[in-house]
Order: C-alpha cells, then sequence, then structure tokens
C-alpha cells in the first residue's frame, strides 16, 4: 500500500462573489511511496499548488479519494485536518513572509511547532537549536528574518517545516525567489534532510534543474497528471515532452539553458515558417514548432 | 456656587442615557423585596436587567478569566504577543478612544448634572415650602405658636415624610405703613413697614445680627429690620418711637389724612438687612436671605417676638388682630433626586396636600394657601433638562457611531495584518480554540490598558469640555469638572461594555474560517451597504419618520414625538445621507482624473485612481470624515441659528428694540421728548385693534396693525422672508386708510386676491348710537382694498390657526390714517410706541432713560430673550453644544492620529515600491497628498451638505414650540471656516505624517518585509 494514495480527486473553486466554478483538479491520480522525493512540475492554473493544498489537509476536496498515511483527508473535517497539519505535515512556501512571523526570531520561529506539539520549554528550545543547526542556521537564531537574506530566510523557513518531525514535507517553489547558487543550496539541505529522517518531500516547481534534485518527476496539466518520470531518466532538455506556456503566454526556460547561453533579462522573439525563435542580441537560441493554424 | 449638590442623585447618573439600563438594575435590586405590579415594560426592564447586563458586565469577564486560566493558547502567548504588540497598539489607540469618549461624556455629564442644577438652585433661595393662613387671629400666647407649628409635624409625620424637612420656622405677618421723615429728599413719606412677629430660630438669628440697638424687651418694643437705603430715606432710629398704620390704600392715597387706626411702637435695634448673612437651616449649608423668608418686598420691617407682636398687632383697631400666619418648611434639596424630578415634584406636591388637609382639619382655618417655589424650580429645570437631553440624544448616536466606525476600522487594518501570522500558525496546526482563546487574552489586555488610558484620556477632555462654554463665543458659563466615585464607575462599566462588544467582534473576525486560499486577498470588493441598498432604506425610514413627525395631527404630540420621532428620523437621514453620499465618490474621484488629466497634472491623475481601486477602503476613510464634518457642522450652525432664531423670536413678539404698550398716543409732546433722546435712535407708534364680527356660531375676528407708513420701517423689525417683497414696498402701497395689506394663507381662505376688496362687517362702537338705537353697540360694514399679501408680521401673526371653522382670524395691517374710519370705543384699540435705541448706547440704558421719560409698561427685547450669557438655559444649550463640538474635535485629532499610523503601515510597501521605481520624495508627497487632498475636499463637501439637513431638522425638533414666525436657518461662515480649515489642517497634517515616516525606510527592507 502506498504512503499517498490519491484516487479520482477533484477540486472546485466557488468564488463567494462570482457565480463562476473554477475547476482546479479534474480527476487526479496518483500514488507515492514512504520515503520519495518528488517533484510536481507543470504550467502556472495547472493545479499544482491545490494538489499540495489538499496533501497539506489546507484545502478540502470536492470529490474523490485522498489518504496520506492512515488519513483519510477526503473525509476530514477541519478540526480534523488541523491535528493531522499538527503532527504531520511540514509546509515551505516560494513568499518568504507565507513561512515566517516576520516580527520573532529565526529561534522563536523554529519554536512555534513545537509550542503547538506542548514541547516542554528547555526541550523545545533545544531541538530548534539542532534544527536550525541542521540547515546551518544556527549562527543566526537570534535574528529576525528581515535581518536575514533570502536564503537564509528559506532555510529558518525549512528548520519550521521541519522541526516537528512530519511524516510528509511539502514544498511549493521553495526555491523561486532565490539565485541558482542558494537555490541549489537549499535543495542540498532539502536532499539530506529526505535521506537522513526518511521523510516524504513533495515540491511543486517550475524548474526543472531544481525537479532533478528529486526522485521522481509528476507533470500535472489543466488539473491531471499528464506523465511521470524518473529524474533520473532526464538528460537534456529534449528529454523533455514540453516547455510550457502558461495561460498569460509566459514561457519558462530551463534553468540549464539560461545558464548554458547567460540568457539576459531580454530576449528577442520572432515566427518564421511556424517556428518561435528566441533570440538574444540578434542570435539564435532556441526554436520550438508551433502549431499552425 | 453653594455646595447644594444633589447628592442623591449619584446613582441616578446611571439612568442617563446609555446607563439607563444600569440603574434600572440597581433600581430592580433594591426593590426586588417589593411587589409591585408587572406590566411589560416591567418584563423587558427586568429582562434586560437581570440577563444582558449581568452577562455583559459581569459574566463575560468572568468567561476571559477563566479562558485566562485555563487557556489552551497560552503557549502561543509569547511569540504571538511579541509579532503582534505593534496592530494590538493600534487597536488599543482605538479602544483608548471609545473609552475616553465614554469617559468624557460620563464625567461631562455627571459635572454638567452639579453645574446645571446648581444654577437653578442659585436663582431660587426659596427652597421651602410655605404654608400661608391668611386672617388668622394671632394671640398673645405660646400656645397658638407651638400648636400651629405641631400641626405640620404630624401633616409630615402621617407621610413619613419628617426627614424631607430640615427646619420650620414660623412667623405671623401683617402689612402696614408708617409716616416718616426723609431727610434726603426733605419730605415726609409714607413707606411700607409690615409687622412680623416670630419665635425660635428667627429669633435667635436676628437677635445676633443686631447692628445697633438691642432685642425688644418690653412691650411695643420692635426691632427695625431695614436695608441702608430705607434707613437713610426715613427717621427711624435706635430709641425712636414710629406710628405703624394698617394699609388701606385710600387712606393712604389721602395724602398724610392718616387713620386713627394706627399704634405708637419704641425701635429698641436695627438690623441692616445689607449687612445680613444669609440664614442658615439647621442640617443644610444652604444660606437663605432673610429678605426671601419673610418676603421682604419693601426691604423694611418692624420685626417682634411672638406675644409682643401680637399685642402690637391688637392695639391697631381696624386690623382686628389678623395677620397671615406663615410656616416655612425647608426641604432638603441634598436630597433631591436631579434626575427623576417628576417623583420629587409629586413628593413635594404630596407634602403641600397633607399640610392643606391637616391644618384644615385640625385648625379649621378656611384659606390655607401652599407655595412651593421649589416645584416651580424643579418643572421649570426638568423643562431645560429636556431640551439639553433633546441635545445629547441628538448627537450621542453620531458620537457613538463614529467611535464604533473608527474602532472597527482599526479593528481592520490589525485584522489584515494578523492574518498573516495567523494563517501561518493554522497551517502549521494550530487550533481554532488556540488561536480564540490567545486572542481572547490579548483583547484582554489591550482592553484592560486601553480602559486604564481611556479613562486617563477622557478626564482632561472632560475637563476642556467642561471648560469651554465660551468656545466659539456662545456662553461665558464654565463648569468645574466633578468626579464622584459613581461616574467613574458608571464610566468603567459603560467602557468596559465597549471594550467587550470590540473585543467579542474583533476575535469572532479573526476566528472566521482561515485557509490558505484566503491569504492574501485583496479587498477590492464594493461597501456591502451597496448591494443592500441600506443608505436608501435608511434615507426613506428617516423621511417617513419624518413626515410622521412633522403630521398636523401629531402637532399636539410634538413635545413627546420630538424625541422619539423627530431625532431618530435625523438620525437615520444623517447616516443614510453619509452613506448614500460615498456611492458618488468614485464618480468624483474620476471627475479629479479627468480634470487633472487636462490639466497635465500626470501624478495627481494616477494617485486619485487610487480612490476607485480601493474604494472600499477609502469609503470607510470618508465615512469617517464625512461624519465628523457632519457634526462639526451642525455643532456650530444649530447654535447659531437657535441663538438667531431666540433673537428673532423676542423680536417677533415684541416689533422693535423697546416698546411702550399703552403709551398715550394723543400726547406729542411725549413723542417728541422720546425721539429727542439721544439713546433714541426713532420711535413710532403703532395702534391694533380686534374687529369682530358673529356669524351664527362662526366668529371671525379682523386683527389690524396699523402702522405710520413713514415712520415704521426705520423703527420696527422686519425680516426679509417674511414678505415677498421688501418692507418699503409693502407699505408705501398704505397711500390710502382702507388699503390693507393681508396675510397670504388668509387672503387664499377669503378667496380673494390682491387688488379685490374685502367687505368686512364688526361690531362698531359709538356712544351717539344709544340715542338712537338704546346701545352704543352696532354692526358696521366697510370694504377694504388687498394691496398686497405677507406672511407674517411682527406683533400680529402669533399663530397662522386655519382649521378651527368656529373662529376665524384675519390679519390686515393698515395705515394708521384706517382707525379713523372706524368706529370703536376708545378702550378697544392698544396703542404702542415702537422704539429703536441707538446703537451706541446699551439698550438696557435706554430702556431705563425711556422709562424715566414716560413710564408705563416698557419692555425691551433682551428681556425677551432667554437665550443669552448666563441664563441657565443658555448654559444648558451651549453647553450641550459645545460638548459635540469639542468632542468632534477630540475625535477627529485621534482619527487622524490613528489614520496616519495606519497608513504607515498599510502603505509601507506601496510607497517602498515606488520609490524603487525611482518616484522622488516630492513626487510621492504630491501622489499621497493627492489622494487626501481630493479625500478631505470630497467629506468636507459631504460634511456640509449632511451637516446642514442635520441642523435643519434637529431646528425642526428645537423649534417646536412654536412655528411662527419660521426658524430662518444660519450659516456662520467665518465660525465655519475656522473650525474646517483647523479640521482640514489637522488631516493634511495627519497624511503628511505616513509619507514622511517611510521616505526614512530602507526600500530594500520595506518590500522584502511586504512581499
Amino acid at each position: 500500500m502506498s504512503f499517498i494514495e490519491i484516487r479520482d480527486l477533484i477540486k472546485i473553486y466557488n468564488p463567494k462573489e462570482s457565480n463562476l466554478r473554477v475547476p482546479a483538479l479534474r480527476g487526479v491520480e496518483l500514488n507515492i511511496e514512504q520515503g520519495e522525493f518528488i517533484s510536481i512540475i507543470g504550467p502556472s492554473g495547472s493545479g499544482k499548488t491545490t494538489l499540495l493544498l489538499m496533501l497539506a489537509g489546507m484545502a478540502e476536496p470536492s470529490a474523490g479519494y485522498l489518504r496520506v498515511g492512515d488519513f483519510r483527508l477526503d473525509q476530514y473535517t477541519e478540526a480534523d485536518r488541523s491535528h493531522y497539519r499538527r503532527f504531520n505535515v511540514g509546509t515551505l512556501w516560494q513568499i518568504p513572509n507565507r513561512n515566517l512571523i516576520w516580527e520573532i526570531s529565526a529561534l522563536e520561529n523554529v519554536e512555534i511547532p513545537l509550542r503547538l506539539l506542548g514541547t516542554p520549554r528547555e526541550q523545545r528550545i533545544k531541538e530548534a537549536k539542532e534544527m536550525l543547526a541542521e540547515v546551518g542556521m544556527d549562527h543566526r537564531m537570534n535574528h529576525k528574518p528581515k535581518q536575514l537574506s533570502g536564503g537564509e530566510v528559506q532555510r529558518v523557513g525549512l528548520a519550521c517545516a521541519l522541526a516537528h518531525k512530519p511524516l510528509l514535507l511539502l514544498a511549493d517553489e521553495p526555491t523561486g525567489e532565490l539565485d541558482s547558487k542558494t537555490a541549489g543550496e537549499l535543495l542540498r539541505y532539502f536532499k539530506h534532510l529526505n535521506d537522513i529522517r526518511g521523510i516524504t518531500a513533495i515540491m511543486v516547481t517550475h524548474d526543472f534543474d531544481v525537479a532533478k534534485a528529486t526522485d521522481r518527476l509528476i507533470q500535472i496539466v489543466d488539473g491531471r497528471i499528464s506523465g511521470y518520470s524518473p529524474t533520473a531518466d532526464l538528460k537534456t532538455i529534449s528529454d523533455m515532452h514540453q516547455v510550457y506556456l502558461d495561460r498569460y503566454g509566459g514561457l519558462q526556460l530551463p534553468r540549464h539553458i539560461i545558464d548554458k547561453l547567460e540568457v539576459q533579462q531580454k530576449i528577442s522573439i520572432t515566427e518564421e515558417n511556424g517556428k518561435i525563435i528566441l533570440s538574444q542580441n540578434g542570435d539564435f537560441v532556441a526554436s520550438k514548432k508551433v502549431k499552425k493554424d | 456656587m453653594n455646595d447644594s449638590s444633589p447628592k442623591r442623585a449619584h446613582h441616578n447618573l446611571l439612568s442617563q442615557n446609555l446607563f439607563i439600563m444600569t440603574r434600572t438594575y440597581f433600581s430592580f435590586i433594591a426593590s426586588s423585596s417589593k411587589k409591585e405590579e408587572e406590566d411589560q415594560v416591567n418584563i423587558f426592564w427586568k429582562i434586560l436587567s437581570f440577563v444582558v447586563l449581568p452577562i455583559t458586565i459581569f459574566l463575560l469577564p468572568l468567561f476571559d478569566i477563566i479562558l485566562l486560566i485555563f487557556l489552551p493558547g497560552l503557549h502561543l502567548f509569547k511569540p504571538l504577543f511579541k509579532a503582534g504588540w505593534k496592530y494590538g497598539f493600534i487597536s488599543a489607540i482605538g479602544v483608548t478612544l471609545a473609552v475616553a469618549v465614554i469617559t468624557q461624556y460620563v464625567f461631562f455629564i455627571y459635572s454638567y448634572q452639579f453645574q446645571a442644577f446648581n444654577l437653578f438652585l442659585a436663582d431660587e433661595p426659596r427652597t421651602y415650602i410655605q404654608v400661608q393662613v391668611e386672617s388668622t387671629y394671632i394671640q398673645q400666647s405660646f400656645n397658638q405658636y407651638n400648636s400651629f407649628d405641631r400641626i405640620a409635624n404630624i401633616a409630615l409625620n402621617y407621610i413619613n415624610m419628617s426627614d424631607r424637612i430640615l427646619q420650620r420656622d414660623l412667623f405671623f405677618k401683617r402689612g402696614m405703613f408708617t409716616q416718616t421723615f426723609d431727610p434726603i429728599t426733605n419730605e415726609t413719606i409714607l413707606p411700607n413697614i409690615p409687622l412680623i412677629g416670630t419665635e425660635g430660630k428667627l429669633r435667635t438669628y436676628l437677635s445676633n445680627n443686631i447692628a445697633i440697638g438691642r432685642a425688644p424687651e418690653n412691650p411695643y418694643e420692635i426691632l427695625a429690620v431695614v436695608s441702608y437705603d430705607y434707613y437713610n430715606h426715613s427717621s427711624i432710629r435706635v430709641n425712636s418711637s414710629m406710628n405703624l398704620y394698617i394699609p388701606i390704600s385710600l387712606t393712604k392715597d389721602a395724602s398724610l389724612h392718616v387713620p386713627d387706626a394706627y399704634t405708637t411702637v419704641n425701635v429698641s435695634g436695627i438690623v441692616f438687612l445689607d449687612e445680613l448673612s444669609d440664614y442658615n437651616v439647621l442640617g443644610s449649608n444652604i444660606g437663605i436671605p432673610l429678605e426671601y423668608i419673610l418676603e421682604l418686598n419693601e426691604r423694611a420691617a418692624a420685626v417682634t417676638w411672638w406675644i409682643g407682636g401680637a399685642k402690637i398687632l391688637q392695639s391697631v383697631v381696624m386690623t382686628y388682630g389678623l395677620a397671615t400666619m406663615n410656616e416655612d418648611l425647608f426641604y432638603d434639596v441634598n436630597a433631591i433626586d436631579a434626575f427623576h424630578l417628576e417623583d420629587e415634584i409629586n413628593t413635594i406636591k404630596l407634602i403641600g396636600v397633607e399640610l392643606k388637609e391637616w391644618y384644615l382639619l385640625l385648625a379649621a382655618y378656611s384659606q390655607v394657601r401652599i407655595n412651593s417655589f421649589l416645584i416651580d424650580l424643579l418643572e421649570s429645570f426638568q423643562d431645560e433638562y429636556n431640551l439639553y437631553q433633546t441635545f445629547m440624544y441628538s448627537f450621542l448616536s453620531p458620537i457613538i457611531a463614529l467611535t464604533i466606525i473608527l474602532t472597527v476600522y482599526a479593528a481592520n487594518l490589525v485584522r489584515k495584518k494578523r492574518d498573516q501570522q495567523l494563517t501561518i500558525l493554522t497551517e502549521r496546526g494550530a487550533k481554532r480554540s488556540e488561536i480564540g482563546s490567545y486572542l481572547t487574552l490579548e483583547s484582554l489586555i489591550i482592553g484592560g490598558v486601553s480602559l486604564v488610558f481611556g479613562v486617563i484620556v477622557g478626564l482632561p477632555i472632560s475637563a476642556l469640555l467642561t471648560r469651554s462654554s465660551g468656545f466659539l463665543s456662545f456662553s461665558n458659563t464654565t463648569i468645574p469638572l466633578q468626579i464622584d466615585l459613581s461616574s467613574v464607575y458608571v464610566a468603567l462599566m459603560g467602557s468596559a461594555g465597549a471594550i467587550l462588544l470590540i473585543q467579542i467582534v474583533n476575535t469572532i473576525t479573526l476566528l472566521k474560517k482561515r485557509s490558505i486560499e484566503d491569504y492574501g486577498k485583496v479587498e477590492k470588493s464594493l461597501p456591502k451597504y451597496y448591494k443592500y441598498f441600506v443608505d436608501i432604506i435608511l434615507i426613506v425610514f428617516g423621511v417617513v419618520l419624518w413626515i410622521i413627525y412633522k403630521m398636523p395631527s401629531l402637532t399636539a404630540y410634538q413635545d413627546l414625538t420630538a424625541r422619539y420621532v423627530g431625532i431618530p428620523a435625523t438620525i437615520l437621514v444623517m447616516f443614510g445621507s453619509i452613506l448614500f453620499m460615498q456611492r458618488l465618490l468614485p464618480l468624483f474621484s474620476k471627475a479629479i482624473v479627468k480634470i487633472s488629466t487636462t490639466l497635465k497634472a500626470d501624478i495627481v491623475s494616477l494617485s486619485v485612481r487610487e480612490i476607485s481601486r480601493y474604494q472600499k477602503s477609502f469609503v470607510r476613510s470618508s465615512m469617517i470624515l464625512t461624519l465628523s464634518f457632519s457634526l462639526v457642522v451642525s455643532s456650530i450652525v444649530i447654535p447659531y441659528t437657535y441663538q438667531t432664531y431666540n433673537t428673532e423670536g423676542a423680536y417677533y413678539d415684541l416689533g422693535a428694540d423697546i416698546v411702550i404698550r399703552g403709551f398715550p398716543i394723543d400726547n406729542t409732546y411725549l413723542k417728541t421728548e422720546v425721539d429727542a433722546l439721544p439713546e433714541v435712535e426713532s420711535s413710532t407708534i403703532v395702534r391694533f385693534v380686534n374687529l369682530r364680527d358673529v356669524q351664527g356660531d362662526l366668529s371671525i375676528t379682523y386683527s389690524v396693525l396699523t402702522i405710520n407708513v413713514t415712520e415704521y420701517e426705520q423703527t420696527a423689525y422686519f425680516r426679509k422672508d417674511f414678505a415677498s417683497k421688501p418692507l418699503t414696498d409693502l407699505i408705501t402701497q398704505l397711500d390710502n386708510p382702507l388699503k390693507v395689506l393681508v396675510q397670504k394663507d388668509e387672503l387664499g381662505v377669503l378667496n380673494q386676491n390682491i387688488g379685490d376688496e374685502i367687505s368686512i362687517t364688526y361690531r362698531a362702537y359709538n356712544e351717539s348710537m344709544r340715542e338712537i338705537i338704546g346701545s352704543p353697540f352696532f354692526y358696521e360694514n366697510m370694504s377694504v382694498s388687498v394691496v398686497d399679501e405677507y406672511n407674517y408680521w411682527p406683533v400680529l401673526v402669533k399663530e397662522l390657526s386655519l382649521g378651527n371653522v368656529r373662529s376665524i382670524f384675519y390679519h390686515f395691517v393698515a395705515s394708521i390714517e384706517f382707525m379713523d374710519y372706524i368706529q370703536i370705543a376708545p378702550f378697544d384699540a392698544i396703542d404702542y410706541l415702537f422704539i429703536k435705541g441707538n446703537s451706541s448706547y446699551e439698550l438696557a440704558d435706554v430702556t431705563e432713560r425711556v422709562l424715566s421719560l414716560t413710564g408705563g409698561i416698557v419692555t425691551n427685547v433682551e428681556d425677551e430673550i432667554f437665550v443669552k450669557e448666563d441664563s441657565p438655559r443658555s448654559s444648558i444649550l451651549f453647553s450641550a453644544i459645545n460638548s459635540t463640538l469639542i468632542m468632534s474635535f477630540a475625535i477627529n485629532a485621534i482619527i487622524l492620529t490613528l489614520f496616519a499610523s495606519i497608513q504607515l503601515i498599510d502603505k509601507a510597501r506601496e510607497i517602498a515600491t515606488m520609490k524603487a521605481i525611482g518616484i522622488s520624495t516630492n513626487q510621492l508627497l504630491k501622489y499621497y497628498l493627492a489622494v487626501y487632498l481630493a479625500l478631505l475636499l470630497f467629506t468636507t463637501i459631504c460634511g456640509l451638505i449632511v451637516g446642514y439637513i442635520t441642523s435643519a431638522m434637529l431646528m425642526g425638533v428645537l423649534a417646536t414650540n412654536r412655528t411662527v414666525p419660521p426658524y430662518a436657518m444660519g450659516f456662520p461662515i467665518v465660525q465655519l471656516l475656522i473650525s474646517m480649515s483647523a479640521l482640514l489642517l489637522a488631516a493634511f497634517i495627519g497624511a503628511t505624517v505616513p509619507t514622511f515616516s517611510s521616505s526614512k525606510e530602507e526600500i530594500g527592507t520595506e518590500l522584502r518585509q511586504s512581499a
């Protein structure tokens, strides 16, 4: 039996202020084993974060089957989900101030999940310090988040997410706001903690390089799983099925391409014989076939 | 000011305004053992008192304490409090404000209670009930004295009210006069000097205050109790003898032909009234001048002791030994419950009734009269207090609303910021109960701190209020701040209630189901009231209530409907209009955008767009500002209008600065003399006559005011809106004695138009007709020509009662020659001389000068104005108004401080972003100030409109007692300009603070922190 089992999971948002019904997940089917490090990739609005929220017990499924360990999240009330989150889930978000309370120190932030567990003060402080040491932030434990760099904030965030020793670690583009070096460091801590603690980790990302650090990559498009790949099989860009175009026309280029070609902030885009040509300073960067109407 | 403060009224303060519930609660506890009839109102109050209040006041804090002890969220306290103290502090400012408003209101009302009642007490020192038994045979015996006094005691004991009477004094009094020589005028005069016989405390008091000589010891000895003036104008001296005569006017008039009915007494001593300290009543520190007690209008009396006095009285033959017995029962004014005057009046009336019955029963006196000046005093105070309360009620709701909106505003901001922290906690698995209990604990701390600081802040504000009645020159009266344990108690109770309310609202709002999806949502929705048309509903309800209030069939109950229908209608319309006007805010901002775009003011154009972008937030600020501007406008416009209205009302009643009624118009010399006075600018004769006709059971009266066409305008009072034409144009048309001006509505009833002839029949008088028809009265026909119409005419039109078909009045104005064309009895016409005073003299001096020349009934307009400096009414009225004004200012100042703090936190990211894209500090300043200026401009306009509408409606409530002439809404531009400018300046400074402060912050930190 898989650690996480998802069957025909549906989530429909129904905002109060409009009559629109927005389907975010349209029948997700997925199994994840304990200790796996998974990345979920897909264009904006494809349902990645919604799936993550479901797994975190932060959103209620509209329909379907969702089990994490022994927890039937599809049948849980808010109070049950709250209990589930407290003991079993750690989260790390892209925006730093979603992970940390900005007005208190790193140590105090890490202490919060332990406070919620009712850990005695001495033990709590000890464990929090150890956790900070694990992410290499023990030397800055008395600093407030605004005194830390982006990477440091996310490392403290990671310490917070793992302080209460959860079974499941969920991260939504944790490296999204970091440069590649800092992102790489964070990923190493991620991987290290996954390895030594055997924790199941799921990470949403746009970045193939980041995704490559995980064991398995799950692609999600329009609220459905569109493919699975063991990341070990991913060698080059040509191995990918496609590069995703988001609903606003945004295109996310793989990090290694960007690094390799030293792509600047501005690139030119032209269309030629059904091909989109991206060029830098007039040079050819990449081309991709587009569908002709 | 004496200390005759209504001590017992301490607990009764609770019955005021907001605190009526609390008072009722305690009174129910106090009277719970008594069986009483339980009507529905009682049951309602009982439920309120026994259920709602204990829950609100006692159980909820108890609940908090329990939460504190068994708090599931206690382990979150440290990090959360550390993280949220800044937002808690803002919330605390809001709550502190609420507490301060409540505190100062309570302290102000409490202080005011002392002041107002003391003012009235000071105006009426006769705080006693007087039993007067006329034509009583005064015996030369103490038995009579004692038995008479004992009756009062029996009566009081019978109704168990003896504790209400501090002291009794008994004396008899008989009017007398004497013949004496006035050394100053060098003539013999006959001044009044009543004979008074007394014993007891009065005797001791007088004996102790003898200035010259000694107390009477022998028969026919008296004490002359006189003023210096009286003493100097008479030959009454110690050891001199004087004759006492009875005042029979005929004999007195027969100059110096004094009757034989007299007796001779010796003056053993002199008591000077001018030197006397007030007469002190046992058990009270109220001093009463002796003149009031003995009713010495003459400022003189021949006083002696009971038996000696009786002997003197009996020796004057024509008195038959009869005098008026006076028993003064001094009421304990300290026991007066200033806020339950109805009960108090009934108590005094009951004492009066019992006294009368017992005197009738036990002494068989047939002419017992009970006087209580205290009842008049209390009734008068009650009327005044009703007026005061009307004001307070009117302004209380907007002020409370302002406080609540402000607090909610602060709470909303805090919530927005706290949401982030609480979301993190929720994500980490914190339970709702943990967060809820933590928030409750936090509210308790904030509430406790705010309570203390609110009271501390409220104190100086109330001190300012009580001392500020002279503010904006409304009145010079100041009230010393009174603080009493019970007022502190009430303030704390009220504040605790407010805090609990805010605490519950905040906690519930913060506890609302939160999920990650809700996080970071920008509030761009429109205010909810838009959707449900709350504004329109409020306006419609208000207008309907107003129509009901103005219904002619309810006119008789206007005193009652004013408070319970008129004021709610005003408040509904006020709130409705404020909400409605906010709908225009986007239109206004669009207009500004358009104008600024046309003018190429790009930054202004860009910044004002914020109003549409963050409509909900701006509407909220706009509502608060509009409300406070409206309050300021109404609290300036109303007193101004009311004062003007009162003055104009007095002029309308009188017709001119000074009026002499019954002026001998044939004495042309006298009028010339009056005109020649330097104090007089002009004068004119006005004659008034009622011509009556009876047709079946219908009585028709033509009231005609005849005026001197050439003189009238420059002397008489006339307001522009009394007629559609200027006065000159109206009266110059009266070039023929039979041309008249007619009241406009009455002209309609007469079914006539301008230019028509009206035939009138009236009961004429001509003595020569007696010989012909046997009576001087006969019916005469005449016709008058209507040359024009008017709406109101001073002196003439007092009411427009066109509804009563049995008795119809028509009011004509004609030239004075009209009187020559009618035949009336000489006494039928009332003749006036209208005088306009020279503006360089005080009107009182002019009046005195005129009076010395003409004698007669001379009235000046100032005597008719009841709202004037230092009058109790003025003090009451303007204290209420001033308090509102100052309160609006105070609230505004705090609002703006809060607003600035909120801006500082709320706009930090926005400002940082703009700085990041290269906006200069100047441009930034321009950017934000343009938004605030636009908002302030909008709210000022709205405030002026709503304030004016509210003032007009409140004036309609205040001016219920009369409708003629209609009050004209005033618009004191200078006062408004000063106040509004001060407010605008304060708001402007408030708006610049966050912009300047933000410019100091480092961009990166700002951006990262609020990312």
